[in-house]
């Protein structure tokens, strides 16, 4: 049902129809509602979209770290061959951290408080690498430096109370990057940070995805990281892929109204005094699986087509929007 | 420390010194006794000086270990203590260490397991037993396992340290019961807080299998606010363990503290009471010492 997609690189990562029904006591919540997405090897794929959009839920559901007992997922993701959501609970083990590894938020609740930092750095090593104490020792020491906190030694005994946010999130990456893995989830990693650290981190993670060919899922809401370090992105909306798109391509021609409102409600310089552009209307509470666009009620062009969902259609190469206006409103009253 | 336990012995002693009655009732047991005889018994307890000087009297003797001699049973308040301490603290101690075991295993179990079925089971019977006060579960269980089964001896203290071990073993389950049920329901909440934080989901992230983040991650984290409450109990329970020695008809120190009471025998209320104090203080530097030791965000104050 997805259209073959044209990507530069061969896809190491592929979510097809992605679904999370969330068992809520106020009901089910239609979490992720078919999730087509596609990141490339070595590629920067970045994931944006408003709170609540299922950004982070995509994220989670990839290393299946949300409660599984109150969820109910279908759906493919296919990773180096394999169906991640097939996968038992020992086999999930051994892709977590060693294959697949995540950075969070809050680099100072996501690092155990009285645990210190080079000995959860170690811990992962010990886990995946079943080597001696010392060895995985003199490796977390390498990561330290290699993720630019210095001098290690020193640092290594250190818990994460006496860190900086910005040297968490760098414990943070030193952890995920430990076993070399192929992919790193960064769920919104500089969101909790200054914005002089955000920089620094990203240029770390981007360095990082180069010399370790590593491929990085970049989950945000804001663009401006998406134009700095992504090379393609993804834009959600209510649980769903809107659009995908090469990084510059989506800049230059969003093809989704949703698209076009957020780029639209970047500020810019120079237009200091005029009101900032906003999308009017809220994103629709998910208890309930409309036939409709979900966008319908916020799109400036809605017309009667809307009223059934549309399909993900490629209008150039690499290029995927779902959204009926595309083909030149045809369907329009 | 010992600026507490000082304070608390003025305390104490002000206060034994407030509640209206006659010591001398007391000695005599209250029998009819000449002017005579009554001012002799004033003098020879320091009565007739001041309060403060009389604290002062008692606090010296104190610190070289002579708590002085209890009115109604002429014997030195030491030797009182000596003879009841060992059973009440054998009590306590064993008591402390079965709750302990009892109850982090089950909190545990119900936070991993939380809202199961076993969970339910667990929370329902933890919550009867922190409803149930101490001398009911003594008595139901002197019942069922004393007198019905007959596994257990229904009084007495035993002989040999071995004996002691099987004779005070029901006194002590029975006051560890509601300990049980409180340590497991503040494990319970507490390990599921920690489970659902952000730095367990890294752990999961990093292929660390479930149960080694229960109990390496999370453990160490749940079982700070548990000590606090563990050793608050474990004070109460010197006084508590008063009941189960009723019960189980054992000579405990609780019992004679309130006996002392009841015939205004000063010296044997400030003497237990300071001990009681004295103890819980220790306890409390513990738990300080095993806070620095757990959180080491803790060791640099």
């Amino acid at each position: 049902m997805t259209p073959e997609r044209t990507n530069p690189a061969p896809a190491l990562l592929k979510i097809r129809d992605l679904k999370v029904d969330l068992m809520t006591v106020r009901g089910i919540v239609y979490a992720l509602d078919g999730v087509d997405l596609t990141v490339g090897a070595g590629e920067i794929h970045g994931v944006v979209g408003e709170s609540g959009c299922g950004k982070s839920m995509t994220a989670k559901s990839i290393l299946r770290l949300h409660n599984e007992r109150r969820c109910r997922t279908s759906g493919e993701i296919l990773f180096e061959g394999r169906d991640l959501n097939r996968l038992s609970r020992r086999e999930m083990e051994q892709v977590r951290g060693k294959r697949i590894s995540m950075i969070f938020q809050d680099p100072m609740v996501s690092l155990n408080p009285l645990l210190c930092v080079g000995e959860q750095i170690a811990e992962t090593i010990r886990r995946h690498e079943r080597c001696p104490k010392e060895a995985a020792r003199q490796r977390a020491l390498q990561l330290l430096q290699q993720v630019g906190i210095t001098p290690p030694e020193k640092r290594y005994g250190q818990y994460p109370y006496e860190l900086s946010g910005g040297l968490q999130q760098r414990v943070m990456i030193a952890i995920a990057i430990a076993c070399n893995p192929a992919l790193l989830i960064a769920d919104e990693p500089t969101t909790a940070l200054d914005v002089t650290i955000q920089a620094q981190v990203l240029e770390l993670l981007k360095r990082l995805s180069g010399e370790m060919a590593m491929s990085i899922l970049l989950i945000t809401h804001n663009f401006g990281i998406v134009a700095e370090v992504c090379d393609r992105v993804s834009v959600m909306y209510a649980g769903r892929v809107v659009e995908t798109a090469d990084a510059r391509a989506i800049f230059r021609n969003p093809c989704h109204p949703y698209t076009r409102g957020l780029i639209d409600s970047i500020p810019r310089p120079g237009t200091r005094g005029e009101a900032l552009h906003t999308i009017p209307g809220a994103p629709p509470q998910l208890y309930e699986r409309g036939a409709a666009c979900p966008y319908m009620a916020r799109c400036p062009r809605a017309g009667a087509a809307c009223r059934v969902r549309p399909e993900a259609v490629e209008v150039s190469p690499g290029h995927v929007v779902a959204c009926h206006d595309v083909k030149g409103g045809a369907d329009h009253d | 420390m010992a600026l507490i336990v000082f304070l608390a012995s003025i305390l104490i002693f002000a206060m034994v010194r407030v509640t209206p009655s006659d010591p001398i009732a007391s000695m005599t047991k209250g029998k009819r006794i000449s002017q005579e005889r009554r001012e002799a018994l004033v003098r020879q307890y320091h009565l007739d000086k001041t309060v403060p000087e009389q604290y002062v009297i008692w606090i010296t003797g104190a610190l070289r270990g002579d708590l002085g001699n209890s009115y109604g049973k002429k014997q030195p308040v030491t030797d009182i203590i000596a003879s009841r301490l060992p059973t009440t603290l054998q009590i306590v101690l064993m008591s402390a260490v079965m709750a302990i075991a009892l109850s982090i295993p089950i909190g545990i179990i119900c936070a991993v397991k939380m809202n199961t079925l076993i969970d339910r089971l667990l929370s329902t019977l933890t919550l009867i037993l922190v409803a149930s006060p101490v001398f009911l579960t003594a008595i139901v269980l002197m019942l069922v396992f004393a007198l019905k089964l007959r596994w257990f001896p229904s009084f007495g203290a035993g002989k040999t340290f071995a004996e002691n071990l099987y004779y005070l073993f029901l006194p002590s389950l029975a006051l560890s019961l509601s300990m049980v049920a409180l340590i497991a329901r503040i494990t319970r909440s507490n390990m599921i807080e920690q489970l659902n934080a952000p730095y367990a989901t890294t752990a999961v992230a990093k292929g660390i299998p479930y149960r080694t983040v229960v109990m390496k991650h999370c453990f160490k984290n749940t079982v700070i606010p548990v000590v606090t409450v563990a050793s608050l109990q474990i004070g109460t329970m010197i006084v508590g363990a008063v009941l189960v020695e009723n019960v189980f008809a054992l000579g405990g120190i609780g019992d004679v503290l309130i006996s002392a009471i009841k015939a205004s025998d000063y010296p044997v209320v400030q003497g237990i009471t300071l001990l009681l104090v004295t103890v819980f203080a220790l306890i409390n530097l513990l738990v300080d010492i095993l806070y620095a030791a757990i959180d080491p965000r803790i060791r640099l104050e």
